[in-house]
């Protein structure tokens, strides 16, 4: 084993030097703060490096004799293939434990040789660091795999880049859900890579030879698995790419708005053009400069998108972190988790929190400065009990900042030009226009002294809710809107079905159409029948024709499902296939559509059926000695 | 009798529309250096990986050391010594690290006998693979290969690309490392006179087929050459003694296998004959595979010498 690492010396090192520095830059995104001590909310650069460098890492790998051409040299020795593999993976581990301990060292040096007063900082995001590194974990068997593979090199790369976003998409939902990810991101990582390195073991046993056919037993039961298994990958390409036109089409169609007491709709082309308002059919029939009031309503969406390439960490917090500055050249830093710390260039980080003791805030709090008047408060509203703290500059930690009796916190905001002028008598203190305050439920509260003061009376008015409208038929291209006359808004009864009319709505519907005619027909006859399809599924099932809508979108599917069947059956026949090859993939051309024939395209090539066997006895050479009668001579 | 190291029964194998072996079969015995020769392009490659597993036969089957080549364990892999075509060693390694690499990946490894062959050859522990020459490396992996002690030692083309006095150390080293180990080879060689030097019995692949499966000993015992010029009238030749007719100063170059006295003696009295002579290798080789050797090939053979030539007449 020794002998194995030895000569994967170059990738190994490689792979250790420069993904460290990857990695190590990656977390130096942020300051030192938001890397170490506090979350950062998300981990963008350390989360992409490390899915990036943990897939070439097992790539390499698994191809670096077949690049080197050493393959062979390596394959006539008297070692396992399982135990080459082991070699290998033993080494993608060994690096990989590298970077979990390198990495943050990396970046930590680096932040404390530009500062020394970091050193004592306390590294509380190191288990958060570790767990967005579990990605690489998960990338880098992924890579084995596919490195591993008895394909061609394209195939690899193509399995291998599906297997990875499916993988991230994968770990996205399931540690999505709640906001104890932290443990299902790093276990559905650790999970996806063992079976990854189990599936890559059984594929090192594998050879490939394009001139035979496919063996039957993996034909009948492994090849099916792995089609539909694409196929679902290709389901989600087709939903996001849907989406993504059915979003441009909803941007293109005229909105509601309020003009002279009615309700028109209006388009416009670009940012800078002037307002159109537009007939039923979306002619444009009068320019405008810009409306009253807009309408709304919810529009019907086409599911929402299912790839995610998403960096983890903002899930990991339940509140956005805030800070604020103190004295110009210091800042608070409140953790989700409700952990304040202290930053000043001098000082380094200190942990601060309620009183002397620095007690922490309730999970969830939030923080904001005031500033009225020159003067600035910093505040933390503890979440638990409504109650605001300020933080006291000599004290060095935050003390209760009680509002006027009976009043209780009602929030941060800014003052409005309307409160301004509407304020009675001359105010306390100075408000500048756009200052931040407190708003409590009888006061507006600024700050004067340091400490929070009541300026004056809350009047903020509620603003007016104006209804929303009602959609009715609705499907993700076309739908109808009813507003009602609604006398607070101004305005009278509106109807209005929205269907492409313009070329350009037509266009991005075509598209949306077209790339529905491509999904799997036994999946939209699915949609068809089903009474409601929801988001979750869109993915699977086409929401264009849930419920019936667009029998024709169905009837077509199925007949180019059944001519993929027919030019496959066909081109099958003409190579030689036996019937049984045939029916699999006829059942699988109906059952997926255009998606099958592919594969089954790539999946049998003409070089594996032709049988080119000589069946003639060969002549004995023509200058022959016998083996026996040259033992007996020697 | 021992049974042999290797066997190769009726393998076919091609490579899309190339057929590359058409049925390919001979043996090798323990002790026996056998060399395969071939042109190009003949498939001596191919029976090479075919026989050490990196290929699988599509029909016949290939045994070695009495296991199918297409599953070999790594017990029987430890018993066979490989040299590739081009030497392939890890390029970040040095003498000394490609000899540790063998060890820790060879349980039967010699190391002091390794140490003490690379002395012998001029290498030094301490160089690196990539500035090794052509020649250097060719000689590192041999003496690799042989020092793991194997049974079968596998040789593709090893000389290939070396000038003549590295091919010459070359083959003085595996002539003393054979000596000392007196294992069973397999080589494959363009090189003839080489092959004339080392080998017991050669194999001569042409067109996915043996022409040629025999002892050095016997080609030259029952092959002869000789130039006839016929009397005006006489006729060719023809029969399964005469292996090629070739043109020659108005006369014929003949090719003979175990041609008896009366075939000679007839030759004579119908025209002029040379003192028949075993020919070398490399001349038979080249009768029986050259470009300009149609004829030559086993199918055509036959209907060629029954053919008569402008020259001839009524015998």
């Amino acid at each position: 084993m020794k002998a194995l690492l030895r000569k994967d010396l170059p990738w190994l090192l490689g792979f250790l030097v420069l993904g460290t520095i990857g990695l190590a830059m990656g977390l130096m995104e942020h300051s030192f703060v938001y890397c170490f001590v506090v979350s950062p909310g998300d981990r963008e650069g350390l989360f992409h490096v490390a899915w990036s460098v943990g897939l070439g890492l097992g790539a390499v790998a698994m191809c670096f004799d077949e690049a080197l051409g050493t393959r062979e040299f390596l394959a006539q020795r008297p070692v396992a293939i399982t135990r080459l593999g082991g070699a290998r993976l033993l080494g993608c581990g060994l690096v990989l434990l590298g970077w979990f301990l390198l990495a943050p060292l990396g970046a930590w040096l680096c932040f404390v040789v530009g500062d020394l007063e970091y050193w004592s900082a306390p590294l509380r995001q190191l288990p958060q660091i570790w767990a967005t590194l579990t990605t690489a974990v998960s990338a880098c068997a992924i890579g084995a795999l596919a490195g591993a593979l008895p394909a061609p090199w394209w195939a690899r790369l193509l399995i291998g880049g599906a297997l990875q976003v499916t993988s991230l998409t994968l770990v996205y939902h399931l540690s999505h859900q709640s906001v104890t990810s932290l443990p299902v991101f790093v276990v559905s990582n650790l999970a996806i890579a063992a079976l990854a390195v189990g599936l890559c073991m059984v594929a090192l046993a594998h050879r490939a030879d394009p001139d035979r056919a496919m063996l039957a037993t993996v034909r009948r039961r492994v090849m099916p698995s792995l089609v539909v298994l694409l196929a679902a990958f290709f389901c989600m390409l087709q939903m996001e790419v849907q989406s993504e036109v059915a979003t441009r089409l909803r941007r293109v169609y005229p909105r509601p708005v309020v003009l002279g007491g009615k309700v028109e709709i209006v388009q416009r082309e670009d940012y800078d053009d002037p307002y159109r308002i537009v007939d039923a059919e979306h002619r444009a029939i009068a320019v405008i400069r810009r409306p009253e009031t807009w309408l709304s309503y919810r529009e019907p969406s086409l599911g929402k998108e299912f790839l995610r390439i998403e960096a983890p960490g903002s899930m990991w917090s339940t509140l956005l972190w805030m800070h604020t500055s103190v004295a110009g050249h210091s800042y608070l830093v409140l953790d989700g988790d409700g952990r304040a710390f202290w930053v000043s260039p001098g000082d380094g980080v200190r942990a601060t929190g309620r009183y002397v003791t620095h007690e922490p805030f309730s999970v969830g709090s939030g923080a904001l400065s005031v500033e009225s008047g020159g003067e600035s408060a910093h505040l933390v509203r503890d979440a638990a009990t409504n109650e605001l703290w300020r933080f006291e500059d000599d004290l060095g930690h935050f003390i209760p900042q009680p509002l006027s009796e009976g009043d209780r916190f009602v929030g941060f905001d800014h003052v409005h030009d309307e409160e301004l002028v509407d304020r009675p008598g001359v105010p306390p203190i100075g408000v500048a226009r756009n200052g931040r305050v407190v708003r409590g439920e009888r006061f507006v509260y600024g700050v004067k002294g340091g400490v929070l003061v009541a300026v004056g009376p809350n009047r903020k008015v509620p603003s007016v809710a104006v209804k929303m409208g009602r959609v009715t038929n609705d499907s993700p291209l076309s739908w109808t809107v009813q507003f009602d006359a609604d006398p607070v808004a101004g305005h009278a009864a509106f109807s209005h079905h929205f269907t492409p009319h313009t070329s350009t709505e037509r266009k991005y519907a075509a598209m949306t159409m077209g790339v529905s005619l491509l999904r799997p027909p036994l999946l939209q006859a699915l949609a068809a029948v089903c009474p409601e399809v929801p988001p979750a599924s869109h993915w699977l099932l086409d929401p264009l024709v849930a419920q019936g809508r667009r029998w024709w979108l169905v009837l077509v599917s199925i007949t180019v499902g059944l001519l993929s069947a027919w030019s496959v059956r066909r081109r099958l026949r003409t190579l030689g296939a036996t019937p049984s090859t045939m029916l699999i993939w006829t059942m699988l051309c109906v059952g997926l559509g255009p998606f099958a024939a592919i594969a089954s395209v790539v999946c049998e090539r003409p070089r594996a059926y032709a049988n080119r066997a000589i069946t003639t006895p060969v002549p004995l050479p023509r200058i022959f000695t016998s083996c026996s009668l040259n033992q007996d001579i020697a | 009798m021992s049974s042999p190291v290797v066997t190769f029964d009726s393998v076919q194998r091609w490579f899309g529309n190339q057929v590359v072996l058409k049925g390919l079969s001979f043996q090798v015995m323990p002790g026996q250096v056998y060399a395969l020769l071939g042109r190009n392009g003949a498939g001596k490659t191919t029976a090479l990986r075919i026989l050490l597993g990196f290929l699988a036969p599509h029909v016949g089957s290939v045994a070695v050391l009495g296991c199918d080549s297409t599953a070999l364990s790594p017990q029987v892999r430890g018993r066979i010594g490989y040299v590739g075509e081009e030497h392939r060693l890890y390029a970040t390694m040095t003498v000394a690290g490609a000899v540790a690499f063998e060890a820790g990946t060879r349980p039967t490894f010699r190391r002091a006998f390794a140490d003490q062959a690379l002395q012998r050859c001029g290498l030094r522990p301490s160089q690196r693979i990539p500035r090794l020459s052509r020649g250097q490396r060719a000689t590192l992996s041999l003496v690799l290969a042989v020092a793991s002690n194997p049974e079968l030692l596998v040789c593709d083309d090893p000389a290939l690309g070396l000038d003549v006095v590295m091919r010459r150390e070359f083959l003085d080293a595996l002539i003393d490392l054979l000596a000392d180990t007196g294992c069973t080879v397999l080589f494959s060689s363009h090189f003839l006179t080489d092959v004339e030097r080392i080998a017991d019995r050669v194999g001569i692949l042409h067109d996915g087929s043996l022409l040629v499966d025999a002892t050095l000993d016997d080609i030259k015992r029952r092959v002869l050459r000789c130039v006839w010029l016929p009397k005006p009238g006489a006729t060719l030749p023809s029969g399964p003694q005469v292996l090629r007719i070739g043109a020659r100063r108005g006369g014929h170059e003949l090719l003979l296998l175990d041609a008896q006295r009366a075939l000679l003696a007839d030759l004579a009295a119908h025209g002029e004959l040379s003192p028949p002579l075993a020919p070398s290798l490399e001349d038979l080789f080249l009768d029986l595979t050259g470009p300009d050797r149609p004829g030559m090939l086993r199918e055509g053979m036959d209907e060629l010498v029954a053919r008569p030539t402008p020259v001839g007449g009524q015998r």
